[in-house]
């Protein structure tokens, strides 16, 4: 543990979730759909695509529904080989635990679970939301995952993104990220025109 | 009263094909008309059942439909409010509302008290519904289901004990 410079908060693990997310966007297969958690995790999904210019897929932001990230997801998914990933975070994961359980049931092999842990509610402050001590291995397996990946540091961040996209199973990615801030976040705004962009 | 199939007929002309919810006694013939559906998937609450018909409707461009009882419509708000409202994302669906506790029957105390304010809920969120006791009510609600199409927004049906006739 150490103390983030930016504030007094507590950085609990250290990959750059810039970093992180930006190399996952160049690694997407053209068309794919994003389904991002409320608060900082869309906000910066938004502003990585606009500064390197990734394009290659869309997004849909869940400005609201708190904890529904993953439902919005698997609903997506079903009945069809569209691939999606669902970028959530630890409080929105825990927030509605039991859905994750319907994801394990339901999801097939072209939804892809990535759970940026950062250990914190970020987006309001960077309070604890006693993840730390979660197994994710064990509970995504007991939840029905079939491949469990984990990644916390950038150390063959490019390779290991790959092996997780590439997947032939229902797969679980804990990526392990700090809580550096990016300053002047975008806030999504033009929700129609998002939500017909994502639907195309 | 009504059948299930009268229902679930109305839907289908709507191309209306998919169904998430939490199981309710009151629209226990639902569930059982239901069982064997491929395009149903059985949320664990009411909130999860909202956002996994939000995600196919962006996947399908068909409105899904979304069942539950009505002590449990508080915890579907969030979603339906924050993602799916007209002046958010503009999601249409259609709600199937098991009603305990409805003015008209005697329940207990907790049914009681929602009962009575679940019709100010839906009014309070500008959800158009129809309380469905017979089946000339299902043309009123298959008006508004066209409206709810067309114009990208939620519509609700409010169902009583006894009202869904019992399969033999």
């Amino acid at each position: 543990m150490k103390k983030n410079s930016n504030s007094n908060k507590i950085n609990y693990y250290h990959l750059d979730k810039e970093l992180f997310l930006k190399t996952l966007l160049n690694n997407l297969p053209k068309n794919t759909k994003v389904v991002s958690s409320t608060g900082y995790n869309s906000r910066e999904l938004m502003y990585i695509r606009k500064k390197y210019g990734l394009n290659n897929s869309k997004d849909f932001y869940m400005v609201g529904g708190m904890g529904h990230t993953s439902s919005v997801a698997l609903g997506y998914s079903l009945f069809n080989n569209k691939k999606i990933i669902c970028i959530d975070g630890d409080g929105s994961l825990l927030m509605h635990l039991g859905s994750i359980k319907t994801v394990g049931t339901f999801a097939k092999k072209n939804f892809k679970y990535v759970l940026l842990n950062n250990n914190s509610h970020d987006s309001v402050g960077g309070q604890n939301t006693y993840a730390n001590n979660i197994d994710f291995k064990k509970l995504s397996k007991s939840l029905g995952f079939r491949k469990f990946y984990s990644i916390k540091d950038d150390k063959g961040l490019k390779k290991n993104i790959k092996k997780f996209l590439s997947s032939n199973f229902l797969s679980f990615l804990e990526v392990k990220v700090g809580n550096n801030k990016i300053k002047n976040l975008p806030r999504p705004k033009d929700l129609i025109a998002i939500k017909d962009k994502f639907m195309k | 009263m009504i059948k299930i199939k009268n229902l679930i007929d109305l839907l289908k002309k709507n191309k209306c094909e998919f169904f998430s919810g939490v199981p309710d006694s009151v629209l226990q013939e639902l569930s059982s008309s239901l069982q064997n559906r491929t395009k149903h998937i059985i949320a664990t609450n009411e909130g999860a059942a909202v956002s996994i018909g939000i995600g196919n409707y962006l996947s399908t461009k068909k409105i899904p439909a979304i069942y539950m009882q009505n002590s449990g419509l508080s915890n579907a708000l969030n979603p339906l409010i924050s993602i799916a409202h007209k002046k958010v994302y503009s999601i249409p669906l259609i709600l199937i509302i098991g009603w305990r506790g409805s003015p008209k029957i005697k329940d207990e105390p907790q049914h009681e008290v929602k009962g009575q304010i679940t019709e100010k809920i839906l009014k309070i969120l500008g959800i158009k519904y129809t309380i469905i006791r017979s089946k000339k009510d299902l043309i009123k609600f298959n008006k508004q289901i066209k409206f709810a199409k067309k114009n990208k927004s939620i519509v609700a049906c409010l169902i009583e004990q006894g009202t869904l006739e019992k399969k033999q």
